[in-house]
């Protein structure tokens, strides 16, 4: 069965910036991919390519079998795309909002209001479907606009930054959503600028760094080739943190009291989340009763200097 | 069926919600029915006929609803489209699957609703009016019918301005400034030649039939405002009436302007109009222009009265100032068009990677992103042909007959044309829109200003002057056309030798402009060709 993306030498420029320098990649039918990196990395261009608003500079793309740059109409069909900030029509009431897409897409009668229903109740606006869009938050409006990009059943759904502004038990929901979906047979691509945040529901994931993909693969696969990141971990402790941090250098791990706070130590461990775990099960093991537990620089920027400094080496 | 079009709907829903419209609504019952109440009741009062009364207060409810259609509604559309681009909502209804022209037509009707339903509170007053006024239909069906098209032409117009303009503020002005061009420039260059762009306006036929039943309170000659007040419109050898003439000129607008609006709607990055379309729509402007100026041209009975000739323009000036306008105003529509059609650097620079990497040497000359000189090329041909039945038809029309100056020296007017289109190429390829204003500014304007200065100075014309206005790029029609005066010996010395400086002086823009252009190809050629090797 063919893939349902395949990119290839996928190159955006603007002007003479490179945003997107020859991306290629495969992925298939029901995978919920996850594009992360840094801001300016290139993933809202390449999500505008895929979404057909974007003229790339050059190469080739098929998406549910169709070729983007011949048939761009039979995938706009198959297409739900919800942009970054995802815009919303602000005069519009929530439901009227979603009757107009609705329209749009060719539903009518009970079949369309069946539909707005089930989209609104599977991000949970229901209740605000008489609100106007321009009252709302912006976490519901991201909701809002998640309900009308699911509207019409796409085969591929392109979400740029879907989580931003959304609250702990709002990023539940889109997460069960998006699985549901997928569970359909969709396909998803799914933007962001934090790690954790795609690991927990993506498949697979791709780190696109200065428009090019540095590495892509399963979720596993992509976590274990950052083994070899440091990370800047912070420790807090009930008590004892002087004897943590003689216990620590004995171990050869270079770590340091916090100034700021007296039962928190700081230290830099090498390798990704599963190093970090060996460490927190070793110093339970060593009965330090542990508070607080949490990278502070395991971020992407950090990430994506070692890779792009793994890059330059190579 | 428009309102089945979810785009229309959408907008009913949103700007015609009572409380969001009410004061409009309003505003537009109290201004009219004060308008009619109080032109109406006194005149009857009065003992002045009931029928010239209503007849009486048609004219302000016109304006009543041309202001309402034409300048709030294109408002609205204007500033609508812009919004929902600027708003990145515009790129939600890309997406969808409706049919572009159903997209096109829901925002069209769609945007200027609330002015449509405006427009419908003062219809029981027309009707008020038409009834007690005993107006015959023939006099307001075709003042309608035009009125509808223009109004569908105006939106058009801002719907063009907010899908060319990236800013909010930019949209606004770029349709006010369409509107102040096509409804009160262009048509102004009918008294110069060029009637048919008084038919973008609904004055014509306002002219030909609301007028003439207005009566005497209108107290306004045709005349004073219009070279046709109700007359037929000469094209070529025929005649055709005013209405019909409107509809051709205002649809030929319209078609273009979907044109436009619907690339933009495939894609926001493309150029407002494709090659093929500059092409045709210089070639139409180049007929129309050639078909008005006719009579003139063969010294017909029906001559137009342009400059306040009375239609019998004298010879000395006429073989220098028909063919000066025709190629001032083509050349002035090849700028523009050039402007929209041709790639800027960056989009040429793209197309030349795209090229190389499809392991083409080059891309076909239609191409949106491909280099502009076949284009520029058809446009000029285009042009001298016209030019040149312009000159063989005034000589043939015995207008060099008497004349001292040298039919011959016409040759100039090609030279010059043609130079300043591929000029103009050059730079718009080069250095894309944004500089090339900075460029018209310094290099076009100053050298001008200077000529001016010198001659205030002197007092009279003097050699230098002509010498600094050559600089000029844009003074090489003028010129080459003013070789041609014959009353004037020294004033046709004078533009030789700024004529000289301005075929030189364009001569070497064009040299350097096109190597630059071979040389940036050649150089992007070879940086793609290492690219790729690199890739592989």
């Amino acid at each position: 069965m063919e893939p349902a993306i395949q990119i290839k030498d996928l190159r955006v420029d603007y002007g003479t910036f490179t945003a997107v320098s020859n991306l290629s990649l495969s992925i298939e039918r029901g995978e919920i991919y996850g594009l992360v990196g840094p801001n300016g990395a290139g993933k809202t261009s390449t999500l505008n390519v895929l979404a057909t608003l974007l003229i790339p500079t050059y190469g080739s793309v098929q998406m549910a079998g169709f070729d983007l740059d011949e048939e761009p109409d039979k995938i706009r069909a198959r297409l739900g795309y919800m942009p970054d900030l995802a815009p919303i029509i602000s005069n519009l009431k929530v439901w009227e909002f979603l009757d107009l897409f609705a329209n749009c897409y060719g539903l009518a009668g009970s079949t369309k209001s069946k539909r707005v229903d089930e989209c609104l109740e599977l991000v949970g606006m229901n209740e605000s479907r008489n609100t106007l869009c321009g009252t709302l938050s912006r976490g519901m409006t991201q909701r809002v606009v998640l309900a009308k990009t699911l509207l019409h059943k796409p085969d591929i759904l392109l979400l740029d930054e879907p989580a931003s502004g959304m609250d702990p038990l709002a990023r539940i929901d889109l997460k069960d959503a998006l699985q549901a979906v997928s569970s359909e047979g969709a396909t998803i691509i799914i933007s962001s600028h934090i790690l954790s945040e795609l690991s927990e529901m993506a498949t697979s994931v791709g780190i696109l760094h200065k428009g090019k993909l540095r590495e892509s693969g399963s979720v596993q696969q992509v976590l274990s080739s950052l083994e070899h990141v440091t990370t800047r971990l912070e420790v807090d402790l009930v008590k004892d943190r002087h004897e943590c941090l003689t216990w620590l250098h004995e171990k050869g791990i270079q770590a340091s009291a916090s100034d700021k706070h007296n039962r928190r130590i700081e230290l830099d461990i090498e390798g990704g989340p599963a190093a970090q775990a060996a460490l927190l099960k070793r110093l339970v093991e060593a009965n330090f009763v542990i508070n607080g537990f949490h990278p502070v620089r395991s971020n992407l920027e950090d990430l994506m200097r070692s890779i792009s400094n793994d890059g330059s080496e190579s | 069926m428009i309102w089945r079009n979810p785009i229309f709907i959408r907008f009913c829903r949103s700007e015609l919600r009572v409380k969001k419209a009410i004061f409009w609504y309003l505003l537009t019952f109290i201004v009219t029915i004060s308008t009619v109440a109080m032109m109406f009741t006194p005149q009857v009062i009065n003992g002045r006929d009931p029928v010239d009364a209503a007849r009486s207060i048609l004219l302000p409810l016109l304006i009543i609803q041309g202001v309402i259609l034409l300048f709030l509604g294109t408002g609205s559309v204007a500033s609508g489209i812009t919004r929902e681009k600027v708003d990145n909502v515009l790129n939600y209804q890309r997406l969808t699957p409706m049919r572009t022209r159903d997209k096109i037509l829901g925002y069209l009707f769609g945007l200027p609703v609330r002015q449509y339903v405006l427009f419908g509170i003062t219809l029981p007053f027309l009707l008020f009016i038409l009834i007690v006024g005993r107006v015959p239909p023939s006099a307001f069906v075709p003042y309608y019918l035009v009125f509808f098209s223009s109004t569908i032409l105006y939106h058009f117009t801002g719907l063009v301005a907010g899908m060319i303009s990236k800013r909010w503020r930019w949209s606004a002005r770029i349709s006010q400034g369409l509107i102040v061009l096509l409804y009160f420039i262009l048509p102004q260059l009918s008294h110069i030649g060029l009637v048919f762009l008084e038919f973008l306006t609904v004055r014509p036929v306002f002219m030909e039939y609301i007028l003439p039943i207005v009566g005497s309170s209108a107290e306004i000659e045709a005349s004073d405002l219009i070279i046709f007040a109700g007359e037929s419109v000469p094209f070529f050898n025929l005649h055709i009436s005013g209405t019909l003439f409107s509809f051709i000129i205002q649809s030929a607008l319209i078609v273009l302007f979907a044109a436009i609006i619907a690339r933009k709607w495939k894609s926001d990055s493309k150029q407002a109009i494709s090659k093929p379309m500059a092409a045709i729509t210089f070639t139409a402007f180049v007929v129309m222009s050639l078909g008005n100026i006719w009579p003139n041209l063969v010294r017909s009975e029906r001559a137009l009265d342009i400059f306040q000739s009375g239609g019998n323009l004298g010879s000395e000036l006429a073989v220098i100032v028909l063919p000066l306008i025709l190629a001032l105003s083509t050349t002035l529509l090849a700028f523009v068009l050039l402007t929209s059609a041709l790639p800027d650097p960056m989009q040429f620079r793209h197309g030349l990677i795209r090229a190389q990497r499809h392991l083409k040497n080059r891309l076909s000359p239609w191409e949106d992103a491909a280099g502009g000189y076949v284009v520029t090329g058809l446009i000029f041909l285009v042009q001298a042909t016209f030019l040149c039945v312009v000159y063989l038809t005034l000589f043939r029309s015995g207008y060099f007959d008497g004349l001292e100056s040298n039919p011959l020296l016409s040759v100039w007017m090609f030279v010059a044309t043609g130079l300043f289109l591929f000029y103009y190429q050059g730079l718009k390829e080069n250095f894309g829109s944004g500089q090339v204003a900075l460029f018209v500014l310094l290099t076009w304007t100053l050298p001008g200003l200077v000529a001016v200065f010198i001659i205030l100075v002197n007092q009279g014309p003097t050699t230098l002057a002509f010498l600094v206005a050559g600089l000029s790029p844009f003074t090489v029609i003028p010129f080459s056309s003013a070789l041609l005066n014959s009353f004037q010996p020294e004033e046709a010395a004078y533009a030789s030798q700024g004529l000289a400086v301005a075929v030189l002086t364009l001569l070497a823009m064009n040299i350097w402009l096109h190597l630059r252009l071979k040389k940036k190809r050649n150089q992007l050629t070879e940086e793609e060709l290492g690219r790729l090797s690199a890739d592989r």
